[in-house]
């Protein structure tokens, strides 16, 4: 079926980004922190920037520059929902500006940025698989210890912390780890559509359940299902991966919508 | 005994909390009235550690209040619990959250301890339901099978009343007159004047500072129309 070990690499990262970023969509969704990951893919792209100025490694750079601004942003507005929007708004803005001109100094280079920027599934390397595996196990792991704290924190964190959740904990963990799935995931969809990664299955799943476990199961069966079809897509009629992704996942999401009124239609009693 | 001596809080230049002194003894059942924005959710949120920075002093029991709320269980029914309507949450999800104290996942027993709560409210069988398709009165004493869940010893409500019908509030405070029966001590900040005198041992009239802390048949109309200003005349005579 894969003519070629980049294509079995390339297929293979791209369903384990598919299955981290659909575990942390449910949390996502329900948070309605969407913007922050957003503003973290900024940040992410500015250490790509600078990586590939001084020529380092560029997700070591990204990671530490995403990790410690996602603390600085989580701290600046732990405690207020209107500040979070805008400061988090400054940060994605400058952050972008910042790396347009950080690339600016050097104008010959020999990646192609726009795998960054959009993502491109045949960039993944056997390193990045290593590195995909280690992320789904530790989304999958954090997901499963700290389910009922990160579920209580969603609903109402005053007064989660009124009975004894240790809200902050679970916010700041929260945050860095959506931060860490940005980055290690980037080749999937790039910098520009990581958000809609993390909340298409998510709303997705929501559309057609409400139970969280049920929704977890659905969203990641959703990924899965549209990071198949994307690469079946992108190879068939030789299409830029990411986009492709991103549109496959938005199209499920629209055939969700008509489901659970049609669903009330059905089951309607007499 | 809840201790609150020479409370002082101020928001920038504002005072809210002004030299606030009042005790509450252990299965005392007090009603803070007052009217709006005198500081009695303030006070109440300063209480349980959510506000910081105020002058002045609280204990529970004889440590600091902060010390006492992270190790003690206690139940807080806020003035408005907001959550999105969509959020996927159900009954029994609310409650398992008395549970949760110091705790990864819920204990053994807590279907069971669940159950008996929501019986305790008179909500038996309503485990599954979502809490955003509950009525006001439903969804209060949801919030009070939360509290009775985690075996609180001390119960905080903030105008449980609110957005609940007539017959709605008898049956709260059938059941807070059946937790003060049991040695719960019951804080409450109530707006339904008639119902709290009836129900409490004690009234406590705050308006930025401390205007009375009696029994209720003792407070006399004269305080009660200095606390409220001149808005208030609605106090029944039998009440007086
Ligand atoms: N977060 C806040 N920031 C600034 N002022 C506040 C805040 N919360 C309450 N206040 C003010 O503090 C005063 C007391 O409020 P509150 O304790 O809610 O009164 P009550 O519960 O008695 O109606 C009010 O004047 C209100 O405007
Ligand atoms: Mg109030």
């Amino acid at each position: 079926m894969f003519e070629s070990s980049l294509l079995l690499t390339a297929f293979v990262g791209v369903l384990l980004a598919s299955a981290s970023t659909s575990l942390l969509s449910v949390p996502v969704t329900l948070n309605k922190v969407s913007f922050m990951s957003e503003a973290f893919a900024h940040i992410t792209f500015s250490g790509i920037a600078l990586a590939l100025l001084f020529d380092w490694n560029i997700t070591i750079v990204s990671l530490g520059a995403v990790v410690f601004f996602s603390l600085v942003i989580s701290f600046l507005t732990k405690n207020n929902r209107t500040e979070q929007v805008n400061i988090t708004m400054i940060f994605l803005a400058v952050s972008m500006a910042v790396s347009v001109i950080l690339l600016s100094f050097n104008r010959d280079y020999t990646v192609d940025l726009a795998g960054y920027l959009f993502g491109n599934f045949l960039f993944m390397t056997p390193a990045d698989l290593i590195a995909l595996s280690v992320l789904l196990a530790v989304n999958a792991l954090y997901l499963l210890v700290f389910y009922r704290w990160l579920f209580y924190w969603s609903y109402n964190p005053v007064i989660a912390r009124v009975y004894g959740i240790p809200v902050s904990f679970v916010y700041y963990t929260f945050m860095v780890l959506i931060a860490v799935n940005v980055v290690i995931t980037v080749k999937s969809v790039g910098v520009i559509l990581i958000t809609a990664q993390l909340i298409l299955p998510g709303l997705t799943a929501f559309r057609l359940v409400r139970r969280l476990p049920a929704a977890t199961a659905v969203a990641a069966t959703v990924s899965l299902t549209a990071a198949v079809s994307a690469f079946a897509l992108t190879y068939r009629f030789d299409l830029p991966s990411g986009p492709v992704l991103v549109c496959v996942l938005f199209l499920f999401f629209l055939l969700s919508l008509p489901v659970r009124p049609l669903a009330a239609r059905i089951f309607r009693r007499p | 005994m809840i201790r609150i001596e020479n409370l002082t809080y101020k928001k920038g230049s504002r005072t809210i909390l002004e030299k606030v002194n009042l005790d509450i003894a252990d299965g005392e059942f007090v009603s803070l009235i007052g009217p709006n924005g005198a500081g009695k959710s303030t006070l109440m949120k300063i209480i349980l550690g959510l506000l910081s920075g105020y002058e002045g002093s609280v204990t529970i029991d004889g440590v600091d209040h902060r010390r006492w709320v992270k190790t003690h269980n206690f139940g807080y029914v806020p003035q408005k619990e907001t959550f999105d309507p969509l959020f996927p949450a159900t009954v029994a999800d609310t409650v398992r959250l008395g549970l949760m104290k110091g705790r990864l996942f819920p204990p053994r027993d807590s279907r069971r301890r669940i159950a008996a709560a929501l019986e305790y409210v008179e909500l038996g069988g309503f485990e599954n339901r979502f809490v955003g398709e509950l009525s006001g009165g439903e969804f209060q004493r949801v919030l009070l099978a939360r509290a009775v869940a985690a075996d609180s010893i001390c119960f905080f409500l903030d105008e449980p009343e609110s957005n609940v019908d007539k017959k709605g509030v008898s049956r709260l405070y059938t059941i807070l007159a059946r937790l003060k029966e049991e040695g719960k001590t019951i804080v409450n900040i109530s707006h339904d004047l008639q119902t709290a005198f009836a129900a409490s041992d004690t009234i406590v009239c705050l308006n930025k500072t401390l205007h009375s802390h009696t029994r209720p048949e003792l407070l006399s109309a004269d305080v009660v129309t200095k606390t409220f200003g001149n808005a208030i005349r609605l106090l029944e005579k039998d009440h007086v």
